[in-house]
């Protein structure tokens, strides 16, 4: 997933109150600041391992390696667990839903690192690289990243309604 | 992209159908979308329409099972031999 991470990430911050009430923390607001910084970060955080791809210090392979894995998203989480523990449940939930919406993608993910390099993935479409025009083309040449990535922007307009923010105010 | 003209059609067309659910589905009685909410509405319901209208498009069928065959990480240069390839087509 590209373009539908954004609208997947706000998606999660319309339900920040449900997400974070289990936590027994302070509850976040739906769409507040506080429920999109947090949700954004987290959400586009295993993405940042195309940094050092771009700087030339790992190969384009190390894309949806470590940053896409279970023991990631629990060292976030305790690493925001004592700063508050609704932004640390917050930020479990989206990064396990980013790797939900990369699971598709045909490139895999190793989940389960460093216990196990069987990669996962339901082969809806093809993964065309991790940045660039290619990736990019090759990415929206194909029916199912449209109608997934495409659903996702409809389900966030539908949240914008059922919460009665913009353009539903 | 496409290999039958009526792809983008049957994509408005799908995206009609959706906007026709989400409008039955979640509009609150006391609280009925307004028109320019529509148009937006249907807009966006165009996105997973195409998508669906791509799924009766042999094209985008047999590019994904081509691009399955390649792995971009392990061989990025494949990549330049598709941007030539569309390239060509261009012009």
């Amino acid at each position: 997933m590209q373009v539908g991470h954004a609208a997947l990430a706000a998606v999660i911050a319309s339900y920040a109150p449900e997400i974070t009430g289990v936590t027994g923390g302070p509850v976040v607001e739906a769409f507040s600041w506080e429920a999109v910084i947090v949700v954004f970060l987290a959400h586009f955080l295993p993405n940042f391992d195309v940094v050092p791809i771009r700087l030339g210090l790992a190969k384009d392979s190390f894309h949806c390696t470590w940053s896409h894995t279970f023991l990631f998203a629990i060292l976030v989480g305790a690493l925001l667990l004592p700063i508050n523990p609704s932004w640390s449940f917050l930020a479990f939930v989206s990064l396990i839903l980013h790797y939900l919406a990369d699971s598709p993608s045909s490139v895999g993910l190793p989940l389960l690192l460093p216990f196990s390099k069987k990669r996962f993935s339901c082969y809806l479409w093809a993964d065309t690289g991790h940045s660039g025009w290619f990736s990019f083309k090759g990415t929206y040449m194909q029916s199912w990243t449209w109608f997934l990535e495409g659903g996702m922007f409809l389900v966030l307009l539908v949240r914008a309604y059922q919460e009665g923010v913009f353009p539903f105010a | 992209m496409f290999a039958r003209k009526l792809t983008p059609y049957l994509g408005l067309l799908f995206g009609a159908l959706i906007l026709l659910g989400v409008w039955h589905f979640f509009e609150y009685p006391e609280r009925p979308f307004t028109f320019f909410q529509l148009i937006l509405l249907y807009m966006v319901s165009v996105l997973p329409g195409m998508g669906l209208a791509m799924f009766l498009d042999p094209a985008p069928q047999a590019l994904r099972k081509e691009f399955l065959k390649e792995n971009f990480y392990e061989h990025p240069e494949a990549a330049d031999k598709y941007l030539k390839k569309w390239e060509e087509s261009c012009k």
